[in-house]
């Protein structure tokens, strides 16, 4: 019977829908909470190795409302080796700077090399979240996971009592839960899916709490030729230039540039808790970076396309917490594991965790366990990658960077006034002119604190 | 009583968030830097049919004519709960003016069953220029509301729908069967809002063949079908320049003084 006729039929008693539409539970291998770096790499291990896996992402499309500057590549090229073909990309990273931003004067340093300009570009892009997360998603569907977006996950469905309470399923908002056998939680720096996954499954937190990033940023239209110009470019090359200085002032955190293919991204991250006390708002505080000469000039003219703010957890190694529970795993942001040392590294560490999580719930699945001890290997490929290496590393940043606050503000502008000192050209003797800007440059730091903080200073390297 | 729809969903350029050069020099949209999206008036359209569908039982059918670009319209539709999904494909489709799509909407209507309720959304993107809805109607023959803002009640074979007109609204009983043409002013929280995209269903059918049907499939010829229109050429509109002028103050004083400028405007 064709279709259309089958349709008339039930025109006349229009009983039961389709038998698809049968009202029963929908159980699928695993689901992953949040369609990121994280979740999509997890999605991808899992339905490469034959397992049926439903993302469910709250955003209209995968990366709708992520934010995030650089991308490094190293995980992805694994997960998916054609990206460099496929993914949109849009400038890869060929020189970096460090810029320390004065009042009006500025000084930076600047490094790249030609090997930088080719395959695979040291591994650093800038991308686009919105349309990086898109690509990304549609190659995670293409290897048979299902993203179910739109779709915002309340909670978690539970089964059991104390060591043996596991996730069962998700509730997701307007919606019928769904259910599976294993869950990789990757709601992001706002997670609030796996926060109370910890405490339903008395998962332990990190040994100190989670503190937060403000993380904000512009993304600013000029003309391909100008922006080339503007940034002495070639077509295929791109620019990444960190800033600290007096625009964050009183802030822990720093701002940055980086140029896309037709645009430029302008931006900051900040400790949250200091624009209370610095009583700014990360508008006015991104207001007066873009407004610094140094920064004008590359965004002069330009049109405003999109402005944007996020979370980020900063906390590090030691605010960690259990990533494994029975039937459940944390990756990515929600489980902190931000590098928020200079390198300001989460996406790849976010892809690396998701793959990680996907691989452990596949050989899981083949031995048909999967409670909190044979989820254990995620946490053990994690430790013996450069995630958890990094993040022990620079276990030591958040606390560096609160205890030296003049990191961001008095040393480099210190820097600044030394090289413009230095080099001032005026009817005085050079060594007249030299004396008097070292005098200066060592004027209102006891020596003793200057000494201690550049040792404490090294562990952020 | 049972009341089967058909709703035609259309999927068009999505214009929310323009970037710059997406006009080209020669007035035209560069649609290679335009994503796509469910036009949001179908699918209003398509929730109405489903609340009929919901309350008095029934069946809805999702129609649409033209290839599917990115977003599948009519997976989506199916994600949502109408029972069938029909598609019109044909290389005639890609040049067509409104007048072959009405025509190819009709035929495809017919093909499925005349319904009690054609529903189609009012304002269409993407140079539609709201025609198709309207124009399908008129070619099924059937009694029609334009600009239908919610439907009030359906029984004793009519509709009993609310339409918004210039100034205020109109009630209006229409019998069945019967075309609405729906330009719903969604308020926030509303009840009419287009309910989203159930994940069980999507799981489910996702991969759900969709019949489609080619121009010579509804028995129309696609040599004699051409345009009534041919488009010669397309001019930008003038961009104005508007000098905005800001009045300060934000009392009743300030408030008057704009009135009264805007009117002398
Ligand atoms: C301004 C800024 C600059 C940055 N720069 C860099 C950089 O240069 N290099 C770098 O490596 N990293 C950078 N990061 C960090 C990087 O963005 C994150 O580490 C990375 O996105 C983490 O990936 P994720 O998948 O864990 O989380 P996310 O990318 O945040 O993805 C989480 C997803 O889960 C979804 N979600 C959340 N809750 C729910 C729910 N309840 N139901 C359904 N879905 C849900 C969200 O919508 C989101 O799509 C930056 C971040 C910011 C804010």
């Amino acid at each position: 019977m064709r279709f259309a006729d089958k349709l008339r039929n039930y025109s006349i008693a229009p009983a039961k829908p389709l038998s698809l539409m049968d009202e029963e539970q929908v159980k699928l291998d695993a689901l992953v909470i949040g369609g990121g770096p994280a979740g999509l790499s997890a999605a991808c291990a899992m339905a490469g190795a034959g397992m049926e896996v439903g993302v469910l992402e709250r955003g209209e499309f995968c990366g709708a409302k992520n934010v995030s500057g650089l991308l490094y590549t190293t995980v992805l090229s694994e997960i998916l080796p054609d990206y460099l073909e496929s993914a949109p990309l849009e400038r890869p990273v060929t020189r970096r700077s460090l810029a320390f931003l004065d009042r009006e004067a500025y000084w930076s340093v600047s490094f790249g090399s030609e090997a930088w300009c080719e395959k695979p570009y040291n591994h650093t892009h800038v991308v686009y979240r919105a349309q990086f997360d898109r690509w990304f998603a549609g190659q995670t569907e293409e290897l048979g996971a299902t993203l179910l977006e739109g779709m915002v996950v309340e909670n978690l469905l539970y089964e059991g009592e104390g060591a043996t309470k596991r996730p069962v399923g998700v509730q997701i908002r307007d919606d019928e839960p769904l259910y599976a056998d294993v869950i990789v939680l990757a709601d992001g720096a706002n997670c609030m899916v796996t926060d109370r996954a910890i405490n339903e499954l008395n998962l332990s937190r990190g040994a100190q709490e989670q503190t937060w990033a403000v993380g904000v940023k512009q993304i600013i239209s000029l003309p391909r030729e100008k922006l080339e110009d503007r940034f002495n470019l070639e077509p295929n090359e791109g620019c990444a230039i960190d800033y600290i200085g007096v625009p964050f002032e009183g802030l822990v955190g720093g701002g940055f540039v980086y140029t896309g293919r037709e645009s430029v991204v302008v931006g900051f991250a900040a400790k949250a808790e200091t624009f209370k006390h610095n009583r700014v708002s990360p508008a006015q505080v991104m207001d007066a970076f873009i407004q610094h000469p140094a920064v004008r000039r590359y965004v002069q003219g330009g049109n405003l396309e999109e402005y944007s703010a996020h979370m980020i957890p900063e906390s590090g190694y030691r605010a960690i917490p259990e990533m494994v529970g029975n039937h459940v795993m944390i990756a990515g942001d929600a489980a902190g594991l931000v590098n928020m040392s200079m390198y300001h590294e989460g996406s790849n560490h976010a892809m690396a965790s998701g793959r990680a999580a996907g691989e452990t719930a596949a050989v899981a699945r083949e031995a048909g366990d999967f409670s909190k001890e044979a989820l254990q290997p995620y946490v053990q490929k994690l430790r013996a990658s450069f995630v958890m290496r990094d993040l022990s590393k620079y276990k030591d940043v958040p606390e560096v960077m609160d205890s030296v606050p003049e990191l961001f503000s008095l040393y480099p502008s210190k820097v600044c006034s030394l090289l413009i000192d230095f080099f001032e050209v005026s009817l005085r003797s050079k060594a007249e002119v030299q004396k008097q800007a070292i005098q200066k440059f060592l004027s209102g730091v006891p020596k003793l604190k200057g000494i201690r903080d550049i040792w404490k200073v090294r562990k952020l390297i | 009583m049972a009341y089967n729809s058909i709703v035609l969903v259309r999927e068009i350029w999505d214009t929310r968030d323009l970037l710059d050069g997406v006009v080209r020099s020669d007035g035209q949209a560069d649609t290679s830097r335009l994503t796509t999206r469910f036009d949001p008036e179908d699918l209003n359209a398509l929730e109405m049919a489903l609340q009929v569908k919901d309350e008095h039982g029934g069946t809805v059918t999702a129609l649409s004519v033209g290839a599917s670009r990115e977003v599948d319209v009519l997976r989506e539709s199916l994600y949502r709960g109408v029972d069938a999904v029909y598609r019109v494909v044909d290389p005639v489709l890609d040049t067509a003016d409104t007048s072959v799509k009405a025509t190819a909407a009709t035929k495809a209507v017919e093909k499925i069953g005349r319904p009690d309720l054609f529903i189609a959304g009012l304002n269409v993107g993407e140079g539609e220029n709201s025609h198709v809805g309207v124009h399908t109607a008129q070619l099924l023959g059937l009694p029609r509301a334009h600009y239908v803002d919610r439907l009030q009640s359906i029984g004793d074979g009519a509709a009993t729908c609310i339409r918004a007109i210039e100034g205020g609204y109109e009630t209006v009983a229409i019998s069945l069967p019967a075309a609405l043409i729906v330009g719903v002013a969604l308020l926030k929280e509303d009840p009419r809002a287009p309910r989203s995209a159930k994940a069980r269903l999507k799981l489910q059918m996702k991969k759900t063949p969709i019949e489609q049907w080619s121009i010579a499939d509804l028995g129309l010829d696609p040599a004699t079908i051409g345009n009534v229109t041919i488009c010669v050429g397309v001019e930008p509109v003038e961009q104005r320049a508007i000098d905005s002028r800001r009045i300060e103050g934000s009392d009743e004083a300030a408030l008057k003084q704009m009135i009264q400028e805007l009117k002398e405007w």
